[in-house]
């Protein structure tokens, strides 16, 4: 190989290589480690008796003081108003502290707008008629962390009243 | 030979990546987010606010935007729900210059202050005057909760010598048992007090409640001259409804906030209504549906012009001040860098300007977070809400109280 070929190929695998250098902002840190968890795991669609069960998120491992988001995955089968095709429901939220622990637990608004896709009355009141749970299944759960960018899931089980 | 043609085929390959990652030249856009309610339970005013900002941001942008930079609108529909509200910011946060995030609703505007104030963009909140006591980047829509009520004292004291009544008049206050229906006591009280206006112990009743005459009665019985109604209509309209049937609408002169009974709302439930006095920073009755902006509603399809809810003028009020804001902080630093930081000092430098007369003059400036400072009283009169003052600067209240 003379010497103007390898000029040649030595300027072709840079020309090649250097848009992946430049665009490295594309290939962004790894995310740090972060847990999430829910306390039940198991919920009963009980209604109004799901307005007293706490249903809450606790996780490590976050950067300290950022906003973690926590956001429920809804099958394609699952319509939610207000929510697009395609997109998650936001049911929780809280801030990590120092140590880069959070909980956030869900509040009623969300359990009545999501879990039983209430229609609201234009008196800030719950329309009783309206109510419509989601149908039971192993929901997954995903908390992303605002400034970090880290992601973790885990899943919540949603089940049927039980008869007693 | 082979060599060139490996050659050529490498600076063909790197320069489709390169226009691959490249965005392209693409037309000049910022985005304006607006956390909303299309749904749920302030739909009724929400979805025609929107409708104003959206309309006149559409109309804008075919006249060519702001020095040929395009608004794109995003509404998203979080049902008055701050999980969803701080689910959607997060969503939408990394939108190509998002500038503006507009959180309709106290509570959800309270949840995503700290996020956009990081991000250092601007939110716009309602009413609360926690946010002109504690300067940031979050603007109030126009005078605060507190201010107004201050503007209401000043109005009753003003009524009640103008009757002839010696000494000064009780005022009763019935709300929602939230953070909105105390926001305007937080300085409200303290004016009260400074006025010599004797305030009864304040009624404050869950949100969804369909009976108020528990709270009223206690009202009646404190020997109030007047009462104030907060809560988004039809919630004060339920409540004088039922002051109506107490027969104290006789005696007792009732009035409502921002968010009391619009025109729309007032054609449902006249009788009780009449006479009722509301405090309002923008346009009422046929205030709004003659102004001529109003036109929009009709160029746009939404229906005809005795069927627009006045609220569709605070949306355009919206729209009027980013547009503002926007074209100061282009004329400061250009379109490529533009971003949250440019729009919050654009912000304050819209001190006078003026939106077309919907509202007041604009009141942002380094020192305040207020969208105005005039507020205007309307009276329901034969069904119709009619206008009985002109603009009246509000009392600044927010000072009054320790935040």
């Amino acid at each position: 190989m003379n010497s103007f070929k390898k000029i040649i190929l030595i300027l072709s695998l840079l020309m090649f290589l250097l848009p992946f250098m430049a665009c490295s902002t594309l290939f962004p840190p790894p995310k740090p480690k972060v847990t999430v968890a829910v306390t039940p795991e198991k919920v009963e669609l009980k209604f109004p008796d799901i307005l007293r069960v706490p249903i809450v998120f606790t996780g490590a491992g976050w950067t300290p003081k950022e906003m973690v988001v926590v956001d429920m995955v809804l099958p394609p089968e699952v319509e939610m108003k207000g929510v697009k095709p395609g997109e998650d429901v936001g049911i929780a939220f809280g801030q990590a502290d120092e140590a880069g622990n959070f909980k956030a637990d869900v509040p009623p608004t969300a359990k009545l707008n999501t879990i039983f896709r209430v229609g609201w009355t234009p008196i800030f009141a719950p329309d009783p008629k309206t109510l419509n749970p989601i149908p039971p299944g192993i929901y997954k759960i995903k908390a992303s962390g605002v400034d970090s960018g880290g992601i973790a899931t885990t899943t919540l089980e949603f089940v049927a009243p039980i008869k007693k | 030979m082979k060599m060139r043609k490996i050659f050529l085929g490498v600076i063909i390959v790197t320069f489709l990546f390169v226009i691959g990652v490249i965005p392209g030249h693409a037309q000049k856009e910022v985005t304006y987010l607006s956390l909303a309610d299309y749904t749920a339970a302030i739909a009724g005013l929400n979805v025609p606010a929107d409708m104003g900002c959206e309309d006149y941001i559409k109309d804008m942008n075919a006249r060519g935007g702001v020095d040929g930079v395009k608004v794109k609108f995003i509404g998203v529909d979080t049902r008055y729900d701050v999980a969803r509200g701080v689910s959607a910011y997060k969503r939408y946060r990394t939108e190509p210059k998002l500038l503006v995030a507009n959180a309709i609703g106290t509570p959800i505007g309270k949840a995503v202050a700290p996020l956009a104030t990081k991000d250092k963009i601007v939110t716009l909140v309602p009413g609360d005057g926690e946010f002109q006591a504690n300067l940031g980047r979050i603007f109030v829509w126009g005078p605060t909760y507190q201010d107004s009520f201050a503007a209401t004292i000043d109005w009753l004291v003003a009524d009640w010598k103008k009757k002839g009544k010696t000494g000064m008049p009780k005022l009763g206050y019935i709300s929602w048992d939230n953070a909105y229906g105390k926001e305007y006591l937080r300085g409200g009280k303290e004016y009260a007090e400074k006025m010599g206006v004797s305030l009864a112990p304040p009624e404050f009743f869950p949100a969804g409640s369909l009976d108020h005459t528990v709270y009223l009665t206690r009202l009646a019985k404190a020997e109030v001259n007047y009462i104030f109604v907060g809560g988004v209509d039809p919630t004060p309209t339920n409540v004088i409804r039922d002051a109506h049937k107490l027969g104290l609408t006789k005696t007792i002169q009732f009035f409502c906030d921002y968010w009391g009974p619009t025109s729309l709302g007032v054609r449902l439930h006249p009788e009780a209504l009449e006479g009722v006095v509301i405090v309002s920073y923008y346009l009422r009755g046929d205030d709004a549906r003659n102004h001529p902006l109003a036109n929009l509603w009709m160029k746009y399809g939404r229906g005809k012009l005795e069927d627009m809810n006045e609220v569709y003028t605070i949306g355009m009020s919206w729209a009027i001040t980013f547009e503002a804001a926007l074209k100061n902080a282009l004329k400061q630093v250009g379109y490529k860098k533009l971003d949250g930081e440019a729009i919050f000092q654009a912000y304050q430098t819209l001190t006078g300007t003026e939106r077309a007369g919907l509202q007041g003059p604009c009141a942002y400036s380094p020192t305040s977070r207020r969208g105005s400072l005039e507020v205007r009283f309307y009276q329901v009169k034969a069904g119709k809400v009619v206008s009985i003052s002109d603009w009246i600067k509000a009392p600044d209240a927010v000072s009054l109280h320790k935040f």
